[in-house]
């Protein structure tokens, strides 16, 4: 029973630090990303294959922490001069073309079967060899996440970025390059999710196609719409809600081949109800970033 | 040469569902500037309505009407059930998208659980047609003929009615056309519902064809926005040719390549896309309406 929920904390952990990062973009950059089961599969297989290939647990995660921002990269560079619509398209794009690769690139991937036998990290000779010693790990990448979430917020930086989700036209007018704080802040997203694709991958030991499709950009933004749009800290409490849901479904008999669909109701009606809400109460500031 | 015809042939018939798909969202985004991405949802309406219906046997006719009507059906509600509150409480884009990305979730969730996730085949389809060695399964060669029509018919829409000018008003300067008296509300319920019901046919044909399932609706949507922002906001020439080349090198890229890259290919050359021209191939550096930049 310990053993389930410790489990299920670290899986949680994991999936909060991709909250963090969306929600680094959604309530500094007012974008919105299509691509984070797509980025989440980058980072968990470039983890993956360099702890198969001997190299040590900090080379994978430094890794896995590069290839995201590069793939980030690709898709900030030449839309975030447009409208936020052909980011979303482009992350999207990004989605598909990276789940083909994890399926079809099957030399590298090892196709839908995955990569198997990936060792447990250990560093500098710490074996991390237990559910605990597991959930430390997750934990101290979460506070990772989180400290460059805040220092992104409440350095000069963010302020930039604040006034921008306000209007574009004032820093710029004031010689800010709202366009570099943009791709800086979306590249810096980006690579924490290379840190929950590397803590994913060597926690299970395993790493194949099937949680990196779209639908895992539906429960993150579910997570971080839960939590608050600028709150970082509530996007673990609403990680742990939302992971705890599939095993109260469990309890219930509800046949397996519904439990899938059900919980894509149960995401996407808190997506509805919340920000619905949100509107109806009027609130302001710590919600989705208002632009016109 | 007899393959590179087939690869054509193959590619014209794709594109003509791309083509409608694209068209139904350029449409809805010319027109609103809202990411629309639970226009996937009308596929899937359309592709189950025709799927009960013809299984009734009510034949292919049948068929069509009732996907034309859950499809439309689908678009007008959501505009009117969902967005059009939204409107009113002055929700930004993103939270709009994030809405619409909530609908589509839950009714895709829903029609899972009504009909489970597999594809629903439609029964045994009619003899493929063939002309000079090039062969197609026959309901692709109705839906060429039918986007055909489409096409032509929300050209002379758009030309011709009272509704097309508000239309092409509204897409051009949403306030402007406020202020000169157009009851913007009702054109956006009308663009939902126009461009939703575009989807139809292409729901149809290739239920018929291949059946219906939940998700296939969502691939598809991804193409046509894809070929409408390429293609140029607010030019729906450029969307219904881009959809069409979307096609063409999905098809065509069988020739130096297999099955499984052609999605690959397709989407690099889209991100290649974007890095050298951001604002899409025939699109001018659009930013927002005139009424809002």
């Amino acid at each position: 029973m310990m053993d389930g929920v410790v489990q299920l904390l670290v899986i949680a952990a994991i999936y909060a630090i991709l909250g963090v990062s969306m929600n680094v973009l959604l309530s500094q950059v007012g974008i919105f990303s299509m691509a984070y089961g797509g980025m989440f599969g980058v980072g968990a297989y470039a983890a993956g294959l360099v702890l198969l290939h001997g190299g040590s647990f900090p080379l994978a995660v430094l890794t896995a922490v590069v290839a995201c921002a590069v793939a980030g990269a690709i898709v900030s560079i030449p839309t975030l001069r447009t409208s936020g619509d052909y980011f979303i398209a482009a992350t999207f794009a990004l989605q598909i073309i990276a789940y083909d690769l994890f399926v079809n690139l099957v030399g590298v991937t090892n196709g839908p079967a995955g990569l198997y036998g990936v060792p447990p990290p250990s560093i500098l000779g710490w074996a991390v060899d237990s559910g605990w010693k597991a959930l430390a790990l997750a934990a101290a990448f979460g506070a990772v996440a989180l400290y460059v979430s805040y220092r992104i917020r409440s350095s000069n930086f963010g302020l930039v970025l604040r006034a921008i989700s306000e209007d574009e036209v004032a820093p710029a007018a004031l010689g800010r390059n709202v366009y570099g704080f943009k791709v800086a802040t979306a590249v810096t997203a980006s690579a924490i999710i290379g840190l929950a694709g590397a803590a994913y991958a060597a926690h299970l030991g395993y790493v194949n196609p099937s949680p990196f499709a779209l639908d895992a950009t539906v429960l993150v933004a579910t997570i971080v719409i839960l939590g608050g749009t600028g709150n970082f800290a509530g996007t673990f409490v609403a990680s742990v809600v939302l992971w705890a849901f599939p095993e109260a479904l469990r309890y219930l008999d509800v046949p397996t081949s519904v439990q899938g669909p059900l919980h894509q109701l149960l995401y996407g009606l808190l997506l509805l109800v919340i920000v619905v809400g949100r509107l109806l109460a009027g609130r302001r500031g710590g919600t989705v970033a208002r632009r016109a | 040469v007899q393959l590179f015809l087939q690869l054509l042939a193959n590619g014209v018939a794709n594109g003509a569902a791309y083509v409608l798909i694209a068209l139904g969202f350029a449409l809805i985004y010319n027109a609103t500037r809202e990411f629309h991405i639970a226009h996937a949802g009308s596929f899937t309406a359309a592709g189950y309505a025709g799927h009960v219906l013809h299984g009734r046997g009510l034949g292919l006719a049948g068929a069509l009407a009732a996907a034309l009507l859950a499809a439309g059906a689908y678009g007008w509600l959501v505009d009117r059930l969902v967005y059009a509150p939204l409107r009113r409480l002055r929700a930004t884009p993103l939270q709009i998208f994030v809405v619409s990305l909530g609908v589509l979730t839950v009714f895709s969730a829903l029609v899972e659980i009504a009909f489970g996730p597999d594809d629903r085949s439609w029964g045994a389809g009619a003899a493929p047609v063939s002309l000079g060695g090039v062969v197609l399964p026959a309901p692709f060669a109705i839906l060429i003929v039918l986007t055909a029509l489409i096409v032509a018919g929300v050209h002379v829409l758009m030309a011709r009615s009272v509704r097309g000018y508000e239309l092409r008003a509204v897409s051009a300067n949403t306030e402007l056309a406020r202020g000169t008296g157009i009851r913007v509300p009702a054109v956006f319920g009308f663009a939902y519902l126009v461009g939703s019901a575009t989807v139809a046919p292409a729901a149809v044909m290739i239920g018929l064809d291949a059946g219906t399932n939940p998700y296939r609706g969502l691939h598809l949507t991804l193409l046509g926005i894809v070929a409408t922002l390429i293609g140029g906001t607010g030019s729906y020439a450029g969307a219904i040719l881009t959809a069409l080349a979307m096609a063409l090198v999905e098809s065509l890229g069988l020739l130096v390549s297999s099955s499984e890259w052609t999605r690959v290919m397709l989407y690099a050359l889209f991100l290649g896309i974007l890095m050298v021209r951001p604002h899409g191939l025939l699109g001018a550096a659009v930013r927002g309406k005139g009424g809002r930049a």
